[in-house]
């Protein structure tokens, strides 16, 4: 009985730190440009798989200083090329142009690791090892050290980043588009920059949730599509371009699933994003912080 | 009651469709429950004739009434509508249609190639519903679904399942599959189209990828490796072709129809201007969820058929792959136009076929093939096509072709 509460405990903190980390960026991009960017899930994708390649040849520090700079220039780049284009025309088309690009990245990541000679599917080693172990023990329960590390990494990472947004000069340009896009392009900010700036800040989350989780879970192709899933629910639950309620939403939604998988059923487990999705939209869209009036 | 019945039928011709279409899934379960019961208890079986036939038949008579009266009023319709029908097949799209029906019609005479007729053609005429039930949805109303797949491999799954473990035969199997994904489209529906915004493109992508997940697992809904063994509709691969093909002229006529019906207005003016829409007193949630339980009813009875066509179905239906496949049909074919579906799933086939076979050739560098795989190339094509040709290939190419067919004509 305690192994089982402690694994939820864990895995639930551990899983909801990430998610944070990936709904958070997806939130904001939402916030600020009103994007709907299905190709949040590559991102992640797209990291990890830069990780896997690299961490053999290149050592762990460069491979993922190399990943992060990869995944935020994508991101920069579909913003620029595809996204602000399209953006003028209609939002339907940038939410089906995100959708190709993600469906892409998967192709690219396929494609990469048939080329490159690595297996589609695998699981990367664990990156900490204190005195020659890699985890410890609490409770009955092994943690891995990764694991303390992704807490301290992903509450680090969003704690600066909501330092960003309120303290620098970008972070209130971006408040202030997510206010009234007019009225700030007329104050004189370029709009278009900031939010190429705002999709870059978002990949680069998305892109450390995907180094620092990789090495504690199982990586695969279809992987991204689940983690853009999860950041739906999570947004919804929380609050669409609610940052505080990203936080909130990724904890509730985690401990959720591992209590499911633990207590219940690992089926009903998997329905449990799906059930948060129907379930918020029908009775609460706006999420428990989100204030923003969606009619 | 059949007062009011008749001043609809008045207004909408459509009405009599619907009614004899409905009447005929009727008769066709009826016709199931016989047979299935028929096998396994007697005095259950005994209990289902009698409720059936009784109930059944009231049900029936009165269709009938309606039915007839509904005949009797557009009677007088028929020859106008047929000389409408004649005057569309002289122009240049109606003709361009009859002769694209035609070539497809005779391709069994030209191969009997079991490949070509089975792997290539029927495959690109399900493929066609397929596309066409996404773009009658994105289309018409502007509403994306971006986990068709979930009603597809859906209806696939209950078909197969259907046809396997219940032993129905395949039509009443198809419809019901369809039906299950209508059920399952109104779960989606219902609280994400009461919003405005891309939520359906959400709730869509989320549960067909969270169906992959649950199909995959290896102890329930069949386990992993999904249902196989499903009969084919017919041994003769000709006669196949012909009940898909009679199926996609009958499917693509309807959807056709919708969108230029009444209805069809109604579902544009949701996409031009949604809010306007609303103001003129248009239920807007209403009918978005209406087209959307038909464009999931298209969806199921293709998914039906190409569940039959593979003779197996498991957890790989689910997959992106297959919410993608219609995206690139369309953006090929055009959207808004459910015949540009046609055209795209047909290129789409045909594009496969010519990449497998270049990846075949010997004088490629090593290495070259892999960059040959098909997915790869279709969403560098579709990013493309979405952002330098909003409107779709074939739709412009086809505006070309008509043009110089009029300076032909001398118009």
């Amino acid at each position: 009985m305690l192994t089982d509460i402690m694994q939820v405990l864990v895995l639930g903190s551990v899983e909801g730190a990430v998610y944070m980390l990936i709904a958070v960026g997806y939130s904001l991009v939402y916030g600020t440009g009103g994007i709907m960017n299905l190709a949040h899930g590559a991102f992640y994708l797209i990291a990890g798989y830069m990780l896997y390649w690299y961490l053999g040849t290149l050592g762990l520090f460069t491979s993922v200083v190399l990943a992060l700079i990869i995944v935020t220039l994508i991101g920069g780049i579909s913003y620029l090329a595809l996204i602000k284009p399209l953006e003028k025309k209609s939002q339907l088309s940038v939410v089906m142009v995100t959708f190709a690009i993600a469906f892409f990245i998967e192709q690219i990541v396929k494609l990469g690791c048939s080329i490159l000679g690595f297996e589609k599917e695998s699981t990367l080693p664990n990156l900490i090892e204190i005195k020659g172990t890699v985890s410890f023990e609490l409770f009955g329960t092994i943690i891995p050290y990764d694991y303390v590390f992704i807490l301290i990494i992903s509450f680090l990472i969003v704690s600066l980043i909501t330092l960003f947004i309120s303290k620098s000069k970008l972070g209130t340009s971006i408040r202030a588009i997510s206010q009234d896009r007019e009225a700030a392009t007329l104050m004189g900010i370029n709009a278009d920059r900031v939010l190429m700036f705002t999709v870059m800040i978002s990949a680069f989350l998305a892109g450390v949730a995907a180094v620092i989780y990789v090495p504690s879970y199982p990586i695969a192709p279809w992987q991204g599509w689940v983690i853009l899933t999860n950041s739906f629910a999570v947004v919804i639950l929380g609050g669409m371009g609610s940052l505080p309620g990203s936080v909130l939403g990724a904890f509730i939604l985690s401990y959720a699933s591992h209590f499911t998988r633990v207590f219940i059923d690992p089926a009903i487990s998997t329905l449990v994003p799906m059930f948060v999705i129907v379930v918020m939209l029908a009775l609460r869209p706006q999420g428990i912080l989100g204030k923003k009036e969606i009619d | 009651m059949q007062i009011r019945f008749l001043n609809r039928i008045k207004e909408n011709s459509l009405f009599v469709i619907c009614v004899s279409v409905f009447y005929l899934v009727e008769l066709t379960y009826i016709l199931t429950l016989l047979y299935y019961f028929g096998y396994t208890s007697l005095i259950l079986s005994t209990i289902l004739y009698f409720t059936l036939f009784y109930f059944g038949f009231l049900y029936l008579a009165f269709n009938f009434t309606i039915l007839w009266a509904a005949i009797k009023r557009n009677f007088k319709l028929i020859p106008s509508a047929i000389r409408r029908l004649m005057a569309w097949l002289g122009t240049f799209k109606g003709g361009l249609t009859l002769f694209c029906m035609l070539i497809i019609a005779i391709i069994p005479l030209l191969t009997q190639n079991a490949y070509y007729l089975g792997s290539m053609f029927i495959v690109a005429m399900i493929y066609t519903i397929y596309a066409a039930s996404w773009d009658f949805l994105a289309g018409y109303t502007g509403q994306v679904s971006f986990g068709q797949a979930a009603f597809f491999g859906f209806a696939g799954y209950v078909t197969a399942d259907r046809i396997l473990i219940q032993n129905w035969p395949w039509l009443p199997s198809l419809f019901f599959g369809a039906l299950i994904a209508v059920l399952i489209s109104l779960i989606i529906g219902i609280p994400t189209l009461r919003l405005k915004g891309p939520y359906l493109a959400l709730g869509t992508l989320s549960f067909a990828s969270i169906l992959y997940l649950l199909f995959a697992m290896p102890t329930i809904l069949y386990g992993s490796t999904g249902l196989f063994g499903v009969p084919r509709l017919s041994e003769n691969v000709i006669i196949e072709y012909y009940i898909v093909f009679i199926f996609v002229i009958i499917s693509l006529t309807i959807m056709k129809a919708i969108g230029n019906s009444k209805l069809g207005t109604v579902f544009k003016s949701i996409r031009d201007d949604e809010t306007g829409a609303e103001a003129s007193g248009i239920h807007t949630t209403r009918y978005k969820i209406l087209a959307f339980v038909i464009s999931a009813f298209f969806a199921g009875i293709a998914g039906g058929f190409f569940t039959m066509r593979n003779t197996a179905v498991s957890a790989q239906i689910f997959g992106t792959t297959y919410s993608f496949y219609p995206l690139v049909m369309v953006a090929i074919g055009g959207i808004a136009t459910i015949s540009g579906a046609g055209v795209g799933a047909f290129f789409f086939i045909f594009l496969i076929e010519i990449l497998r076979g270049v990846a075949d050739f010997q004088w490629l560098p090593a290495g070259a093939a892999d960059f040959l795989d098909d997915a790869l190339i279709f969403s560098v094509l579709l990013i493309l096509v979405i952002r330098f040709a909003g409107a779709g290939v074939l739709k412009s190419a086809i505006e070309r072709l008509k043009n110089l067919w009029d300076i032909l004509l001398g118009r």
